[in-house]
This record gives C-alpha cells, structure tokens and sequence, in this order.
C-alpha cells in the first residue's frame, strides 16, 4: 500500500502516484487563528488546543485529528518559537492594542488576523550604523534542541513526508525591507546599493546561522527544506530581473548552497506572486519546488507553468486563496481542486495546498470540500 | 536643448541634477508651466507607461516620482502664483485597519507632479476623518487605498457614508484586491489598477468637474 511518504516522494522524482498528495500545516500553508477556530467548530472538534505557529502572522499548528481527516501526506518539522510565550507580556505592556516588537527591532500590530509592519528600526540609518545593529540570533528566538529527536521519530516511522522550516522564512530580501522600510529599500536599491548589499550581506549571516542551528539537528530526517523570499506583486515582480542578478540572487545562491551543503532535502522556494519571469534564476540557484504558484497573479497560468518548467520545477500549493476559497462554493471548490490537479499534478510533480495560509474569510465547508476532492481524484 | 536635458534627468533619477537643470531653464526665462509640463509630467508619464507595461519596476517608479518632486519644489513657488495651476484637491488615504501605504504614496506622489494638490491623510484612516478634511480642504475628490481583502470591505462603508455627505465628491479606489467590478459594485466613481492609471482618471475626472 502506498504511504503518505511514498506519495509525496513519487510526485517530488515526478512520477505520477495513487492520488495527488496534499499538503496542511505547515509555513504560509496553515490557517489563521480565527480559521482555525472556526474549522475546529464546524468538525466539531472545538475541544482542540489552538498552538500558535507564528504570532507575526497569527498563524497556528494544525492537530494531527485534523491532518489526518484531511488524509494530509505531510507533516511539518519545525522549531518551536520561543517568543510566543511572552506574547501576553507584549500585548500587556503595549496597551492592549495589538502592538509588538519582533526580534528584528519591527514594531507590528495585530489587526484582525493579520499582523501588520508599523515602524521600521533602520528606517534613517547609514551605512556605519549597520556594524552596530543588534543582529538577532536564530538561538534566541527558537529551541533547536530536540527537534532532532522528533524528526527522526517521524522519519524511522516511515509513514509520512517531512518538510523543513528553519523558524525564520530564510528571507533575505524582504527581511531587508521589513527593518529598513518598503519604500526606503527600494530606493536603497538604485542610490544606495552599498548599503542594501551591506544589510542583505547582515541578514544572510543570521540566516546561515539559522540553517546551521536547524540542519545539523534535523537535516537527515527531512525530504524537504523550505526557503521563502517574496520577490513579486500582483502584477510583476516587485524589482527589476536587473537588480535581482545583482543584489539579491548572490546571497540567495550562498544560502542554497549552504543549506545543501547540510541536506539532501528538496530545496523549496515560496514567492508570493506574479514570480514565472524569474523562474529560470531560481532553477540556477538550486530550487526545485516553487511555491505558492499564486494563480490570481499576472502569468500565473497553471498549464502553461507546467508546461515551461514541469521537467525542472515541482509544484506546491495553487489551490486560489484569493477568490475560490473564500468566495467561492463548494462546486467551485472541487472545480478548481480539479483543475490544478490536471494541469500541475498530470506525470506527478504536484503537491496541493492553498496559496497561502487559509484565513478567516474562507468558509470551513471550503477547506473540508478543498481536502475531500483531492483525497477522491 | 534643456527641457530635454530635465526629462532625461528625471528618466535617470538624477536629483541633484534635476534641480540645476530646472533653475538653469528659469533662468533662460522659460515659462515655470512649460518646465512642469514639457519636461517634468512628461518624464513621469513615460516612466508610469514602463511601469504598467511592465518594464519598470516599483523601485524606477520611487526614484522617478522622489526626482520629479525635487524640480517641482523648485517650481512650486512661481506656480503657486498661477491660481489655474491646481488642477484640483484631493484627499488621498489608506482605509481604516490598512497600515500599507506604498501604492497610496506612489499614487499622491504622482498626482501631486501631474498638478494636483494632494492632502494625505496616511494610513488607518476613519471615514470622519477623510469628511473633515474633504471640507477643510475644499477637496473635490477622495483616493482611497486598500491592500488586504479584508480592509477592502471598508471601502464600502467609507464610500457610502462620504456619499451620503456629499454627492458631488468624486472617489477613487485601488489597491491589490480592488478590482472594478467591486469599485462599482460601492458606488465609487473610479478605480485603476496602477498608480499612473490613477493619473489618467484623475485628468479626466478634474476635467469634468468644475472645481470649488
């Protein structure tokens, strides 16, 4: 009998298994809190415990009773945050109104489900402050130890495929932005590119610390190891394929031959948006699964991406976020589940997930519609 | 050819170029409208054509509009005299729960070089605000930016109550998940899905209606 594992590894070396596996749970393919609540509601299941993945993003883990309903052929490695134990003390002490301070020195309030960017910590720095910025250490912010012990539990069990996240996104060049501010690092990166490679340069050395601390305790256990950097809008990419070869697709290359160095894992790479005319630079830079594949992006279109980079790229995620989910019924639902599979899924070489983490807007019947189809193709 | 020597500094994003150019073209006697009009609006405009046909990108389009506001500034004083300069008010804001605001400001920036008075209200803003200042300000128009499908949801209530108030206010909405079926859908008067569309429709919509 195929297993959840074989399924998934079937699609990763692009041969077509029993059914399309599926994906829950993990980094930008898990719920909102307040999806999750109302999930857990309508299962009937409201007496799970709600765990906080990352309060950035009021996102949470999602029970294995769940994953299991769902007949997910993944589960998540990650190392626990330690930050969200304090998360009390920080609402508390910013007044209750949502407001905190990341380890980055980024002041972020939660709205809603959503955590938004409110200051910027490098917003009027120079050059010469840089040497002095408190770098975090990925060692501060999440408990390494023993996510070896748990990895190697799951992977001797053989029953399921085990994707990586580090803690951090691995984001180089929105973590940039994040501390510095949108619009000054954009402007940064035409006037002032000896400081936004300076910064980058920072932020690249916390990240290899990150996949050091990460890999060397699990790096033997995982099939997939998740990077993410969004590089692109609605519409285009956010800079210019010019400015991405120079300043950002280096350091993005350091960071995937590092973490290769560490792993046999299959490097997986999440942009948001409209990221197809970038996609042969990611290839040269090592990635092998691209997620989301945001298909409410300009040139997002399924068949033609498989067609293009079907023999060089996996496909994870796809399942529309942005109108399906939330707005759509349910026959609209299993329309587009079916529509992915075909066009991403044909040969193998797809694993089904939302876009992005499911949030409070998507009606619950969706997400139960959403898992059911996949498990009955 | 100087006015061309402008155009090409604002294309390059020379800022300490472009005020020079500008204050040399003054000083040859060139009319302050012509400098806006033949050099600086048109410099912009090129760069709003690259960036929706996608060529530019939104770094060009900062480093454009922050350039083109630098010889404006030099301008500002001598057009100021011009009363028929302002080709309008507007009060441009990111709704209330949306804390995005840099496609408002690429937006306000814009508009503001293609002549307009722009009064920016920033982001998280209540509906009682934008009236106050539409009224303060004599505004005529109201741009409003959302950037999440949720906050999207309060443009509705914002453009029915600013209605309500005033039925001569023209309002625009854009934003990532705004699109125009929904702009219509809450009675807005327009939407672009780019911040030089917006200057288009703003050109349009200034020239019928009569300005208070």
């Amino acid at each position: 009998m195929t297993t959840h594992k074989d399924r998934v590894l079937m699609a990763l070396n692009h041969e077509q298994p029993d059914r399309n596996p599926v994906d829950l749970g993990g980094r930008q393919t898990t719920l909102s809190i307040i999806a999750y609540e109302n999930l857990k509601d309508f299962l009937g299941l409201s007496e799970l415990p709600t765990n906080v993945m990352a309060h950035s993003w009021q996102t949470c883990y999602i029970d294995d009773e769940i994953l299991d309903r769902f007949g997910v052929d993944t589960r998540h490695i990650r190392p626990p945050s330690k930050v969200n134990d304090s998360i009390g003390e920080h609402l508390s002490s910013a007044g209750n109104d949502g407001t905190f301070i990341d380890e980055w020195g980024v002041t972020r309030q939660v709205v809603g489900d959503y955590a938004n960017l409110i200051d910027h910590p490098l917003r009027d720095a120079k050059f010469e402050d840089l040497e002095n910025f408190p770098w975090p250490d990925p060692a501060d912010n999440y408990i390494f130890d023993g996510i070896g012990e748990s990895a190697k539990k799951l992977h001797d069990e053989n029953q399921f495929a085990l994707v990586g996240s580090l803690g951090s996104p691995g984001n180089i060049f929105e973590q940039a932005w994040y501390v510095r501010g949108l619009q000054e690092f954009m402007k940064d990166l035409i006037k002032n590119k000896d400081f936004a490679q300076e910064l980058m340069r920072n932020i690249l050395a916390v990240r290899k610390r990150n996949a050091e601390l990460y890999l060397k305790e699990v790096g033997e256990f995982i099939d997939v190891v998740q990077l993410a950097d969004d590089l692109a809008g609605q519409d285009n990419l956010l800079i210019s394929p010019k400015i991405y070869q120079e300043l950002v697709k280096p350091l993005q290359l350091e960071l995937c031959e590092y973490v290769r160095s560490m792993t046999n894992a299959k490097i997986y790479y999440h942009s948001c948006g409209a990221i197809a005319p970038l996609l042969d630079e990611l290839v040269e830079i090592g990635v092998e699964i691209l997620n989301p594949v945001q298909v409410s992006a300009s040139n997002m279109d399924t068949s033609q991406l498989k067609k293009r980079y079907g023999e060089k790229l996996i496909f994870w995620g796809a399942i529309d976020t942005f109108e399906v989910l939330p707005n759509g019924s349910i026959d609209d639902v299993k329309a587009e589940v079916k529509k992915r599979i075909t066009d991403l899924g044909t040969g193998g070489g797809y694993v089904l997930g939302p876009v992005h983490n499911i949030c409070a807007d998507v009606p619950p019947e969706n997400i139960v519609a959403m898992y059911e189809t996949a498990k009955n193709i | 050819m100087s006015l061309d020597e402008v155009y090409e500094a604002v294309l390059n994003f020379e800022e300490d170029t472009v005020k020079d150019l500008v204050q040399k073209e003054l000083d040859n006697g060139t009319d302050p409208k012509t400098i806006l009009d033949e050099a600086l609006i048109v410099a912009l405009d090129e760069v709003g054509q690259c960036f929706s046909e996608g060529t530019m990108f939104v770094p060009d389009m900062l480093m454009a509009a922050e350039t083109m506001k630098v010889g404006v500034d030099c301008l500002r004083p001598l057009l100021m005299k011009d009363k028929t300069e302002n080709k309008g008010t507007a009060v441009i804001a990111s709704v209330k729960g949306d804390m995005h605001d840099i496609g408002k400001n690429l937006v306000a920036m814009m508009l503001e070089g293609a002549g307009f008075k722009i009064i920016d209200l920033g982001v998280d803003v209540d509906t009682n605000t934008i009236l106050d200042s539409t009224r303060e300000h004599k505004a005529g128009f109201v741009l409003l930016s959302a950037l999440l499908t949720t906050t999207m949801l309060a443009m509705k209530d914002t453009v029915e109550c600013l209605k309500q108030a005033d039925p001569q206010l023209k309002i625009l909405v854009g934003g990532a998940p705004v699109h125009q079926e929904f702009a219509d859908t809450i009675g807005a008067d327009g939407y672009s899905d780019d911040a030089p569309g917006a200057v288009t429709l703003m050109r349009v919509l200034a020239t019928d209606t009569p300005q208070p």
